[in-house]
């Protein structure tokens, strides 16, 4: 009887607690930070150093591309950034693109580890899983 | 079935109850004379907070520090999240910024004073980018320059 309550009653909160944060999730209103589309970064790295005009060149074929909100070269040259919407272009077309037609090998650039701004893992999971729930 | 209507209703009420609580200040009255309207509003703010992000990645000054950020998208999106919410409620805008205080973001890093100034450089090209105006730069620029402290050497 006991076990029997304490199932009925268990499932009974988990089942509320479900629709609470389904509820929660798609009659919130969304922040103004979180109706912005959603942005990738990548890091790209260019085999040799770009003549002045190349460098336009590559930065004039990545801003054409739909999705790309902004693309950056570091000073030196070799290094370029771009931040772009995942749903409107891939960062395999991307580096494609930046490939000029294969005057350049491009590949992504990649780090040792190092320390980075924490990230509270609360933040990361109500993030995740208000993404998943929230439909409308 | 009559159980289950009334944990129903009761699920919505506390479902409703919890959105009528919003992050933003959505009520807030934006001043047209403030840095936020400016700067020119949430859509700006939002451009040259990419801009910046970009910048900072192609930087190879700092760019090792946002390693872990570039390589998971959950993570980025919370630190571009937070910078937007940062400027826009600095500007007096109707955000809020939810995230960690800068001394507790910032701990552990040992962020050197070259490192803070390279970042400086980037938010500044990415305000030029944009043709911001040299008023409205400084402005911005002198709100956020007081956290130096907080981030440098920590």
């Amino acid at each position: 009887m006991t076990s029997k309550w304490f199932l009925k009653s268990t499932g009974t909160a988990a089942a509320l607690s479900s629709l609470v944060l389904f509820l929660y999730a798609n009659l919130r209103q969304p922040t103004l930070t979180e109706q912005m589309l959603p942005v990738h970064l990548k890091i790209f790295e260019l085999d040799r150093t770009p003549q002045a005009h190349e460098q336009q060149a590559v930065l004039a074929v990545l801003k054409q591309q739909l999705g790309v909100t902004a693309v950056s070269f570091s000073q030196e040259g070799k290094t370029f950034s771009v931040t772009y919407c995942p749903d409107k272009i891939t960062a395999e077309k991307l580096r494609a693109a930046a490939s000029l037609n294969e005057a350049f090998k491009v590949s992504e650039k990649t780090f040792p580890p190092s320390p980075a701004c924490p990230v509270p893992p609360l933040d990361e999971v109500k993030h995740k899983v208000l993404g998943v729930l929230r439909i409308f | 079935m009559r159980k289950f209507v009334l944990y129903f209703v009761l699920a919505l009420a506390v479902g409703m109850s919890l959105t009528a609580c919003n992050d933003d200040k959505v009520l807030y009255e934006i001043d047209p004379n403030s840095l936020y309207s400016r700067l020119g509003g949430f859509d700006a703010i939002s451009a040259v907070t990419d801009q910046f992000l970009a910048n900072v990645a192609a930087d190879n000054v700092i760019n090792a520090r946002f390693a872990a950020t570039v390589a998971n998208p959950a993570r980025l999106q919370l630190l571009r999240n937070n910078l937007v919410d940062q400027i826009c409620e600095a500007a007096g805008g109707p955000c809020r910024y939810k995230g960690l205080n800068m001394r507790a973001a910032h701990t552990g890093m040992n962020i050197t004073e070259q490192e803070f100034n390279a970042l400086v450089a980037d938010l500044v090209a990415a305000l030029n980018r944009f043709n911001v105006p040299e008023k409205e730069k400084n402005e911005l620029l002198g709100i956020l320059g007081p956290m130096k402290p907080d981030i440098v050497g920590r």
